[in-house]
């Protein structure tokens, strides 16, 4: 089930095999404190410290990766969904640092002047994250089976007390007049 | 998420080590010793 969204593209694609995961960058959802933790951006998934986290179609039911419904197979086949599939399910990861700062920024620029109790930064993690499994490489980024946090960067007054919950490097930008606004201090 | 763009290739990525972190256990405390106490001195 858990990589039966990528099975169309493993009969369309070339594929290669690695020993080591990919390295992607990518943005996290962090609650409101005092809850420390992250959350996949979009449907807000729990990732778990020390735990893999694992890709799930969340309309498995009725979605076109799914091959063992058979009403829902007839109405693929009719529709002509098999060889296209619309499936969004995946661990994401942009290629690189200034496609996922991107992301980062344009999440902040969208939060800023919310009326918020705590800094919008402490709300949007960035880090790098580790994809493994079976990962479709896309032109812009990644969608994986599984993946982990590989670092997260300083960004926000809950960096470093999240790459300490997850085990993982606290990372610095080192180009900081990149920032919209102004960061912390990175050690 | 973000748009991606268009499917390239599949990765089959095997780690050769888990990039998950363990759990680091609990260190337990040391068991605490007595110190041996010195016989009392009975008075003759």
């Amino acid at each position: 089930m858990s990589d039966s969204w990528l099975r169309p593209y493993e009969e369309n694609l070339p594929s290669d095999t690695i020993v080591m995961p990919v390295v992607a960058y990518r943005i996290w959802y962090v609650p409101l404190q005092p809850i420390l933790q992250l959350r996949s951006y979009w449907i807000q998934t729990l990732w778990e410290p020390c735990a893999r986290a694992e890709a799930e179609c969340r309309n498995h039911l009725t979605c076109v990766c799914n091959d063992d419904n058979s009403f829902w197979g007839g109405v693929k086949e009719k529709e002509g969904w098999g060889s296209d599939c619309k499936c969004s399910a995946g661990i994401y990861g942009m290629k690189t640092l200034d496609q996922g700062f991107e992301l980062w920024r344009d999440q902040l620029e969208t939060m800023h002047g919310l009326d918020a109790p705590e800094p919008t930064t402490n709300r949007v993690a960035f880090g790098k994250v580790f994809l493994w499994g079976k990962v479709l490489e896309c032109e812009k980024g990644f969608r994986a089976q599984y993946g982990y946090p590989a670092g997260i960067y300083h960004t926000a007054d809950n960096s470093r007390s999240l790459a300490s919950m997850y085990r993982v490097p606290l990372l610095a930008i080192k180009d900081h007049h990149r920032f919209p606004i102004e960061p912390p201090l990175c050690p | 998420m973000s748009n991606i763009g268009e499917p390239q290739r599949v990765i089959i990525s095997e780690p050769l080590s888990d990039p998950v972190p363990h759990e680091v256990p609990q260190e337990r405390p040391e068991p605490a010793t007595v110190p041996e106490r010195e016989p009392e001195k009975v008075p003759a």
